[in-house]
């Protein structure tokens, strides 16, 4: 770890040495004859100081001039003072706190009070850039210290940045608790630092998110699997903690936000979760590459010039081969880039909150087409649309499929709702009810994905579903995995001993069909039968099926 | 003389700075320092001018270091003047500056033989 720095201000050396002695074995010092000499040094901007040391009487600029400079400049984060003149007056030190100082020592120096002193005003002032949970950076404090050191180093190629995640961290919260989280979120923020990755930062940047400058000779995956999976207790449980991690190699000079980008991209491409849950970032992904910063400052445009469009993915019913419904996807068509996958930009979005906008954009744009279609009188199917767990808290939404439902009760026949288990969450706090007035008004809900998170049975227990999803990976394991076809079958009785019907998503080979079909299975969707068509061929493949007599009615 | 003597022979408090410094390799090192030290010199040069609030300023940066390196006599007779000084009224009292010389030569003096024997 790289130490933190502190800025003496003294005109006499001797001063400045001896507080140097006490101080460098766990501080960065670096000194300064008088305040105008201070001001320069911070005014160049390559250091990041976390404390000042100041005397009042010196030369050239005093002590209290400097403070009054410093807090013209508006520093973020601010830098707090420690006064150590010998003046220690009560007027001189007023007037030195009324100038924004926070605390003084007085001579002679008493190495265990500087100590003591210089640390808590460094740890009191960290909240701006410190995670107050881990004690690591938080993402400010990386990016300016981090930055700040990619910029001044001439050869940045030495480096690596690293993202970590931790996996099923929501059921770890959910199985633990919040502190039970909290305490392997400590537990991986200390694995990180004191790994012999040796970091040179580390930050939590949210959640379960953690990243690392680090040298890229000490990248070695072999010593970091065997640290991967460790056991923990906690309250009496015992609980196994794996990691992910994307890596990103410095090339050039780039903003280190870039690289930070590219390692947690480099996440969405690991491929086996146990045996390689790491993945380097290469050009390739550079491709894909979505900023999500560019996402979310592109959105609002993208949206209204239509680059957002509703597809549909149609269902069929298993025993007939007839389309029975449709769900619908949302797919952003960019001018420059082509398609771009909705597992780029649907994250960025709901990091940002703009993801109601868009689940919104799509329930009224599904809404207006099954409304125009059956007035021109086209045949229609019900269509389902995604709800976030973003959406339970965007109250004027959730008023708008309420007021829908209430005022348009056929519209709860034509538009149906799927919600995943990430929702859980959001609905345990309090917002359940929203669940269960959609149920009151007539809404039909699905349980999507169903088979890839801890809370999906918890989802079935405390709510109602007339339609349960089974995830495509489970689909993909069935010729796979000599388990899956028996936990599929168990998957389809139990919903229809819960008065559920069964939708199994990602259907792509006949085999898969005819097990399915044995196996009781509703409803298929998958490229098996159609993949998802843009409105207007979604549009013709209604009436070809139409014609031949192939649409359920509803 | 080791650096203890000195420390008797010009009315510091070896102990005290012992016990803050830790090592003796360290009282040494910035005792030594102090001949370059310009506090006295500046205290001396704002007497002359006759600036009071200058002189009590720099009365305290002379205690301030004298504090540190334990040089107690010498810290005593800045402390006096500073406090003369402090109500900033009346320019230096001519025998406390005298006291603040005095030490200030018997140190100097003390360390100019302790580094001449060191050769």
């Amino acid at each position: 770890m790289v130490k933190k720095e502190i800025l003496i201000v003294d005109d006499s050396e001797i001063n400045r040495s001896m507080l140097r002695l006490m101080l460098e074995e766990e501080y960065d010092i670096t000194e300064a004859e008088n305040g105008a000499e201070a001001m320069a040094i911070i005014e160049k901007d390559d250091h990041i100081f976390r404390l000042i040391l100041l005397d009042l009487v010196m030369p050239v600029m005093d002590g209290f001039q400097f403070l009054q400079e410093l807090g013209n400049h508006k520093l973020d984060p601010e830098i707090p003072v420690i006064i150590i003149s010998g003046d220690s007056s009560e007027e001189s030190l007023d007037k030195a706190y009324g100038l924004g100082a926070v605390d003084f020592f007085t001579k002679p120096f008493n190495p265990s009070i500087v100590s003591h002193r210089v640390q808590n005003v460094i740890n009191l002032y960290s909240h701006s850039y410190r995670d107050m949970l881990t004690g690591c950076y938080n993402r400010n404090g990386f990016i300016q210290i981090a930055e700040k050191f990619i910029q001044k180093e001439e050869d940045v190629t030495k480096y690596s940045m690293m993202f970590f995640d931790i996996k099923n961290f929501k059921a770890i919260n959910s199985i633990m608790g919040n502190s039970g989280g909290d305490y392997v979120l400590k537990f991986i923020s200390n694995g990180i630092q004191k790994s012999n990755l040796n970091p040179l930062f580390v930050a939590r940047l949210e959640a379960d998110h953690f990243v690392c400058l680090a040298e890229k000779g000490l990248v070695n995956y072999t010593s970091m699997m065997e640290e991967n999976g460790s056991l923990l207790e906690f309250n009496g449980h015992t609980l196994q903690v794996r990691f992910r991690a994307g890596v990103a190699h410095l090339d050039i000079k780039r903003p280190v936000v870039e690289f930070m980008d590219r390692a947690k991209l480099a996440l969405n491409y690991i491929e086996d979760e146990y045996l390689k849950p790491y993945a380097e970032f290469d050009g390739k992904m550079a491709q894909n590459y979505v900023n999500a910063a560019v996402v979310t400052s592109e959105f609002e445009t993208s949206l209204d010039n239509g680059e957002f469009q509703v597809y549909y993915q149609p269902v069929m019913e298993t025993s007939t081969g007839k389309v029975a419904s449709a769900e619908a996807l949302v797919r952003w068509i960019h001018p420059d880039r082509g398609l771009i996958r909705p597992d780029l930009f649907i994250p960025a979005l709901e990091k940002d909150g703009y993801i109601s906008r868009l689940d919104l954009f799509v329930d009224m744009k599904v809404n207006s087409v099954i409304k125009k279609w059956k007035a021109d009188g086209l045949p229609v199917v019900p269509i389902s649309v995604n709800l976030s767990w973003m959406d339970f808290y965007d109250a004027d939404m959730i008023q708008l499929i309420k007021d829908r439902l209430e005022n348009d009760p056929n519209s709860s026949k034509d538009i149906r709702y799927e919600i995943t288990e990430s929702s859980y969450a959001a609905l345990k706090e309090n917002r359940s009810i929203i669940l269960r007035e959609m149920r009151r008004l007539g809404a039909q809900l699905l349980m999507d994905d169903f088979g890839t998170g801890y809370s999906s049975l918890g989802m079935l227990m405390h709510y109602q579903f007339n339609i349960l999803k089974i995830d495509m990976s489970i689909v993909r394991q069935l010729e796979v995995n000599a388990e899956v076809p028996h936990i599929v079958e168990l998957i389809i009785n139990m919903s229809h001993h819960l008065k559920m019907k069964v939708v199994a998503e990602g259907v792509e080979t006949e085999s898969q069909l005819n097990f399915l079909k044995n196996a009781g299975c509703d409803y298929i969707q998958g490229y098996y039968f159609s993949k998802p068509l843009p409105e207007e061929e979604f549009k013709a493949f209604l009436a070809k099926h139409l014609a031949e007599d192939k649409i359920l009615t509803y | 003389m080791d650096i203890k003597e000195l420390y008797s022979k010009i009315g510091g408090n070896f102990e005290d700075v012992l016990g803050r410094l830790m090592k003796e390799a360290f009282v040494e090192k910035f005792a030594l320092m102090y001949p370059k030290d310009t506090s006295y010199e500046t205290l001396m040069a704002a007497i002359e001018k006759g600036d009071i609030n200058e002189q009590f300023r720099e009365a305290h940066s002379l205690k301030g270091v004298a504090a540190n390196l334990g040089f107690e006599e010498l810290r005593k007779a800045a402390s006096k003047l500073t406090e003369q000084l402090r109500p900033q009224t009346a320019p230096a009292d001519a025998a406390l500056v005298e006291a603040v010389k005095a030490a200030q030569q018997k140190t100097i003096a003390g360390l100019a033989e302790y580094q001449a024997q060191q050769k």
